[in-house]
């Protein structure tokens, strides 16, 4: 329980989610790998924020903004994912590389 | 070594193994229930680094909303599996090496760097309230604006065109 373990586990998150988020080519876990990489935000600033003792209350409050953020961001997301199901019965990244599709 | 420790090194290992099956599994609904699993332990962890809401709205906001959407949408497209997800090309390689450096460089610098040690404070939801509605009063109407435009996105997106 101390400062390096937890910012080490929260880079290895992050790691892990942004090299799915370019490794898959399924649209929903390129969303998934995504909301990995804003957890392990969320895990970073609690974390410095708990080194700050009763200072901390910012990185708290910063972690429901990013949760805010994300929840949007996983809404559009899904709209997006099931307009691309209605147009080409897949949600391939890679067959929506131009966007006049 | 007491028993918070761990706790924390048990629940480390579950983040990290929910983690590698969102990235690794073939089937997308498998990959909604790892991120299920990554989302629990760290709800753990926020709860012994002594932070009770956080913890909870982790659980409610992402296991108890965010994944169940991620499963709904997985079973409605109901889509067959593709023959290869997963990207074994020149992308693929290259993000692997980059992350695998971006990680061990950033664990180098996180241990050279001269830390605080964690001082742990009770963050009770009356001191984040206090604060959300005093100095972060501006981001928090902010992001109110955020949802709005969120939802009307989505409903937007998602409605068919009757004219056509």
């Amino acid at each position: 329980m101390n400062t390096i373990f937890l910012l080490s586990l929260s880079v290895v998150l992050f790691a892990i989610g942004g090299f799915g988020a370019i490794f898959r080519k399924n649209f929903l876990v390129v969303l998934m790998s995504l909301e990995l990489m804003l957890n392990s935000a969320n895990l970073a600033l609690i974390t410095l924020s708990q080194t700050f003792g009763p200072m901390g209350v910012e990185g708290q409050f910063f972690v429901l903004l990013v949760l805010i953020i994300a929840a949007s961001e996983v809404s559009i997301g899904l709209a997006l994912a099931v307009n691309m199901a209605r147009l080409k019965d897949k949600v391939d990244v890679e067959e929506f590389s131009k966007v006049e599709e | 070594m007491n028993l918070l420790d761990i706790l924390t090194y048990v629940f480390a290992l579950t983040a990290i193994l929910g983690a590698f099956t969102v990235v690794m599994h073939p089937n997308p609904l498998y990959s909604a229930l790892g991120l299920l699993l990554n989302f629990f332990s760290l709800a753990v962890l926020y709860m012994l680094l002594k932070s009770p809401l956080l913890s909870l709205i982790q659980i409610i906001v992402y296991s108890g909303g965010i994944v169940v959407f991620f499963l709904f949408v997985v079973m409605l497209l109901n889509l067959r599996s593709p023959q290869s997800d997963r990207d074994f090309s020149f992308k693929g390689i290259f993000a692997l090496i980059f992350f695998l450096l971006l990680a061990i460089f950033s664990i180098f610098g996180i241990i050279t760097f001269n830390l605080q040690p964690l001082q742990p404070a009770y963050m009770s939801a009356k001191v984040i309230g206090k604060y959300m509605l005093t100095d972060g009063l501006f981001a928090f109407e902010l992001s109110s604006f955020v949802l709005l435009v969120a939802i009307i996105a989505a409903v937007a997106l998602v409605k068919k065109e009757e004219s056509k």
